[in-house]
């Protein structure tokens, strides 16, 4: 008998993909190149195949013969015949629609009849001028609003205007970090730098701790100029500034930082999302808002802007990103599934995926540390279950997320872990700071100065801090890179984003290469339990091994769990 | 029947005709004599091919009628059958043509009139005659078509879809309460309901101004199912109640248990003769492109230039639009042709293995019968941890029943989707399944693949459900002790009787509320339940 085909299609563009298969190997990295990687659990791993992906395999060069034979050859029932049809028409339509250069705007070229329909699109009249049949006459600053218009109506539009150079900079990665540590790009950030400097602009998907920060600085290094760095906050920024002046030659007179507590303008300048969409005047009257930063910053002649954590990109950045779009752009990003659907946006405002690799595979490589998911079951106190049963629905999960028995369940937990860094996460402030005090140990929240925070992480990272609890704020883009424990006692409301997140502060790579352990503390037949199974699913999914332990049970020693 | 029968079994006349009509040099009184020559000449592939050529230049319709009558696949014709022919074909019509013209097929040698068994008349082709003649015209409809050089990107091959759609069809009418509308459709949530379990997309129609010809129903549902419908109603496989109710027909039993072949081959007659109303010439067309699309890929305008002659505008269907949607679509639907798409965006067709079984009757080659079943059989279903069972659609019927059991039927696509929940756990735990014979089951289909966390969540459902059951009970309250103890030993009552709750109250199972009536009435005992 000969083994099935690996591959099934189903008809919303769903492809899943059987791991044990012999020729799955070969067959990711096909994939990879016109589908996102959504799912990837043990047996089958789920890829996407959508509009922007099919666009985006195109603009590297992917032709619709290439899928389709592909597809047909490893599916192993008959091809939806209208899936078939979507891949040709939206590969098709990559390239069909240019934007180039003319005489005081810019000129959009196109089959007569596209042109025509384009015409017709509601929205589209504002951006045009002139009265040209054959073609398209566009204003010149209706680049970006247009191209992202376009993309929302279902048109990709290949950007061929070009950019403005910029101040030129001199700029080497150095060989040796100035901590003294060797700095060698690993084989895949040097294709993704590669990929990028080859054309224009674009995305480059890498996960969490696979050193995309060290991408975005190979990239300065080859463009040498003048260059902008978006960043979630002002922690990630100063973390970009650490980064770069410990790998690059840079002096630290040329790198800036621009946030609400200093605001230099230097060769490299780096800010946060807040302040460019910070608006002044009349936040009522829409029409007199200005951004005064936005301004400030897009006086200068920059080169290069660089989007770190892309999919976290607020909508409002999306709007200014549309008024830069002569300059060139990267963004750096783990995903590009956004939770709003953004995803055309991201397209035709920033660019193109340019490199994705599945996250699987970089833990197979040594890059990440190798994370086993937990689930600690805790019961609850009578007086408690009482009080949980009478509460309203949305009452019940914080109710359930507080519960005190979660506090022994912590310290067996610790006892487990007695020589690693520990982070607890929650997402209630008063259950934080009780740990605090039970634990004697730092508290960080929103409300927490910077300084304060950057001197605790500064000794968590050096080892004299060996437990730390942290609130939402540890959510976005902080380095804690010797963290390899981290138990979660409460959670926002279940949301995928949010799990990647915690999951990818211990997915940093260690330098002893050691295992990491995620826990999550949920209450038995609670609603908090319930959201535990969605977060198992999810974890599951991305192909985490995961484990429902009593926490009666923490007391005995630990099993051995083979890796 | 072969040539050299036929000629046999005519009479010497007839030979001398065929052999005068193309002056074959040979005895004219020998009926030996006369036969070699025919079988020679006519078993002569360049001989056939020049003389269907030389008819091409003046003779046009002639040859029409001479390639509608090879390309037809009936075995033997009635007289009226063979005129009906020739006048469709030949113009001018005056009195008495098509007997003329019919003659000059006989003495032509194209066909044969013989007695048949029961001493009445029949018309026949002989088989070899009819398979070179087919090959030449094969050979010069292809030179009419234009093959493609590539092979297309996209195409799709439905196969057996649509039988197996009707069977879907028919389940779903067999385990729901299907409701009709005074004009006889499906509820419009029904409608819906059937289609997303269909293998084959479509949509309820939505407005349409026109829309008729082509079946009993076919205004009320879109173009694929409006045939599967008409096709059900009309072998009664289903039956319309005045009630307004939709439900199995008489017919619905044995058709499930003919094989997919032959459910196949009927559907194709039924379309044939359906869509025959609004497209008379459908067989000719059915037969020229079968022909002309057998080997290659070919593109589809040019079969159009090829059906032109035979396909007029129906109403609001313009004759393309006929060919494309009322020809080439349902031929696609049937599996007999496949359409596809090159990488420029042109459309192809071409005729599918099960096409050229049941369209040009031509044996299947060996290595294309690859038991379909056998390997479905073999190719496990695939368990998400979302849930989501992936069942193979060949390979559904015979896990129906465990699924029906234990999962949800959320959808068909490629595969079928079945969904494990809560509610499905809870059902089938209450027939008599227990996590493990759950997990077993699950195990064995799914190639030992089953994810931890729908395992565990199994289990979890399982212990949950546990914790507290609720059942119902009859509480049987006595005057005194003594009948109460009577009553619980009694053979007919011990089986249900579940707890004391005092001397005189005891607790048995709901269902014992009937054998403990029945024993107190022959009693005299008051028996009514307050």
């Amino acid at each position: 008998m000969t083994i099935p085909k690996p591959l099934i299609v189903q008809s919303d563009g769903t492809l899943l993909v059987e791991t044990a298969h012999p020729v799955y190997p070969e067959l990711r990295d096909q994939l990879v190149r016109f589908a996102e990687l959504l799912k990837s659990p043990d047996h089958f791993h789920t890829y996407r195949l959508s509009r922007i992906s099919l666009w985006n395999a195109a603009a590297n060069g992917c032709t619709p013969e290439l899928v389709l034979t592909l597809l047909h050859a490893h599916s192993r029932y008959a091809l939806p015949l209208h899936l078939q049809q979507l891949v040709l028409a939206e590969m098709n339509k990559y390239g069909s629609l240019q934007l180039v250069s003319g005489t005081d705007c810019h000129v959009l070229q196109g089959d007569r009849a596209l042109l025509e329909a384009i015409r017709q699109l509601p929205g589209v009249k504002e951006h045009l001028q002139g009265r040209k049949r054959t073609l398209l006459e566009v204003k010149e600053r209706s680049r970006g609003p247009l191209k992202r218009l376009l993309a929302q109506h279902g048109y990709p539009v290949q950007d061929l205007v070009g950019y403005l150079e910029g101040e030129p900079l001199s700029l080497e990665l150095r060989t040796k970090t100035r901590a003294g540590h060797a700095l060698l790009l690993r084989p895949y950030q040097r294709e993704a730098v590669r990929a990028f400097h080859a054309e224009g602009s674009g995305v480059v998907v890498l996960p969490c701790g696979a050193g995309k920060t060290v991408v975005g600085i190979a990239a300065m290094a080859q463009a040498k100029t003048h260059t902008l760095v978006l960043t979630p906050n002002i922690v990630a920024a100063r973390q970009w500034r650490r980064e770069l002046l410990d790998k690059t030659d840079l002096d630290e007179s040329l790198v800036g930082e621009y946030t609400a507590e200093q605001k230099e303008i230097k060769p490299v300048t780096i800010t946060t999302y807040q302040m460019l969409t910070y608006a002044s005047g009349g936040s009522k009257s829409k029409t007199n808002k200005t951004y005064p930063h936005f301004e400030r910053l897009n006086r200068e002649r920059w080169g290069l802007i660089v989007y770190d954590e892309v999919h976290l990109l607020p909508a409002p950045i999306f709007r200014l990103t549309a008024d830069v779009q002569s300059t060139r752009r990267l963004g750096l990003t783990a995903t590009l599934v956004r939770e709003d659907g953004a995803e055309s946006d991201v397209f035709s405002l920033i660019g193109p995926k340019k490199f994705d690799v599945p996250w699987k595979e970089m833990e197979q490589g040594g890059y990440i540390a190798p994370t086993t998911c937990y689930e600690v079951t805790v019961s609850m106190a009578h007086d408690w279950r009482v009080k949980y049963i009478e509460a309203t629905q949305r009452q019940k999960y914080r109710i359930a997320s507080e519960n005190p028995r979660k506090l022994d369940a912590l310290q067996a937990l610790l006892r487990r872990h007695e020589h690693d860094r520990v982070l607890i996460i929650g997402q209630y402030l008063e259950q934080l700071q009780t740990v605090g005090e039970l634990l004697r140990a730092p508290v960080l929240t929103g409300k927490t100065p910077t300084p304060e925070r950057e001197r605790l992480f500064e000794l968590f990272r050096h080892g004299e801090l060996r437990v730390l609890v942290v609130s939402k704020v540890a959510n976005i883009a902080i380095d804690l890179p010797d963290a390899n424990v981290a138990i979660q006692l409460s959670g926002a409301f279940g949301s995928r984003q949010e799990e990647a997140q915690r999951i990818g502060r211990l997915l940093r790579p260690k330098r002893d290469g050691g295992e990491s352990h995620f826990y999550t503390v949920v209450t038995r037949d609670t609603i908090d339990r319930e959201m535990g199974n969605r977060r198992q699913l999810f974890l599951t999914e991305q192909g985490y091994a995961y484990r429902v332990l009593d926490a009666e049970d923490l007391d005995k020693p630990p099993e051995v769990h083979p890796v | 029947m072969r040539l050299s029968e036929c000629l046999n079994s005519s009479d010497i006349t007839t030979l001398r005709n065929i052999a005068n009509a193309y002056a074959f040099d040979c005895s004219k009184s020998s009926k030996n004599a006369l036969m070699q020559a025919i079988i020679t000449h006519f078993q002569n592939r360049t001989f056939i091919a020049g003389t269907l050529d030389g008819l091409k230049e003046k003779e046009q319709t002639y040859r029409e009628t001479i390639s509608q009558l090879m390309l037809d696949s009936r075995r033997e014709f009635s007289r009226e059958e063979v005129l009906a022919m020739v006048r469709r074909t030949i113009q001018p019509k005056k009195e008495g043509h098509d007997q003329k013209w019919m003659n000059r097929l006989l003495s032509d040698g194209w066909l044969y009139r013989l007695n048949s068994k029961g001493g009445r008349q029949f018309y026949f082709i002989p088989e070899d005659l009819r398979r070179t003649i087919r090959e030449c015209l094969g050979q010069s409809l292809k030179q009419q078509v234009q093959v493609a050089a590539q092979t297309p990107i996209v195409y799709r091959d439905e196969n057996l879809a649509l039988v197996r759609d009707t069977g879907v069809f028919l389940h779903y009418i067999g385990r729901h309460d299907t409701r009709i509308t005074k004009d006889g459709t499906l509820m419009k949530r029904q409608q819906q309901e059937v289609f997303s379990l269909l293998e084959i997309k479509e949509e309820p129609l939505g407005k349409v101004s026109w829309r008729f010809g082509y079946g009993r129903r076919f205004h009320e549902y879109p173009d694929r199912f409006a045939l599967i419908y008409d096709y059900c109603y009309a072998r009664e496989l289903i039956q319309e109640t005045v009630e307004g109710q939709l439900i199995l027909g008489p017919q619905a039993v044995s058709w499930q248990e003919t094989g997919e072949k032959e459910r196949a081959a009927d559907l194709f007659r039924y379309w044939r003769l359906l869509y025959r109303r609004p497209i008379p010439q459908l067989r000719l067309c059915v037969n020229l492109l079968a022909n002309a699309a057998k080997d290659d890929w070919v593109y589809a305008a040019s079969v159009n230039a090829l059906l032109a002659p035979y396909v007029k505008d129906y109403y609001y269907d313009k004759a393309p639009l006929v060919m494309e949607l009322r020809i080439y679509n349902m031929l696609v639907h049937q599996g007999l042709l496949a359409h596809g798409q090159l990488a420029d965006g042109s459309a192809v067709l071409k005729v599918t293995p099960l096409g050229r079984e049941l369209l040009l009757q031509e044996e299947v080659i060996a290595e294309e019968v690859e038991s379909p079943v056998e390997e479905a059989l073999r190719v496990p279903l695939i368990l998400q941890p979302n849930f989501d069972l992936l069942v193979p659609i060949e390979g559904a019927e015979r896990l129906a029943w465990e699924l029906e059991e234990v999962t949800d039927l959320i959808r068909v696509d490629t595969m079928r989707v079945h969904r494990i929940t809560k509610s499905s756990i809870a059902r089938c735990l209450d027939s008599g399944w227990t996590a493990e014979t759950v997990l077993d089951f699950l195990r064995e289909e799914t190639g030992d693949m089953v994810p931890g966390n729908v395992e565990r969540m199994i289990q979890q459902w399982e212990s949950e459900f546990k914790r507290v059951q609720l059942q119902r009970a009859l509480i049987v309250n006595c005057q005194d002790a003594s009948i109460a103890t009577d009553l619980k030993v009694m053979p007919e009552i011990a089986p249900y009787y579940r707890a004391d709750l005092s001397e005189t109250q005891f607790v048995i199972a709901e269902r014992g509320a009937r054998p403990l009536q029945d024993i107190l009435r022959r009693m005299g005992y008051q028996a009514d339940l307050h």
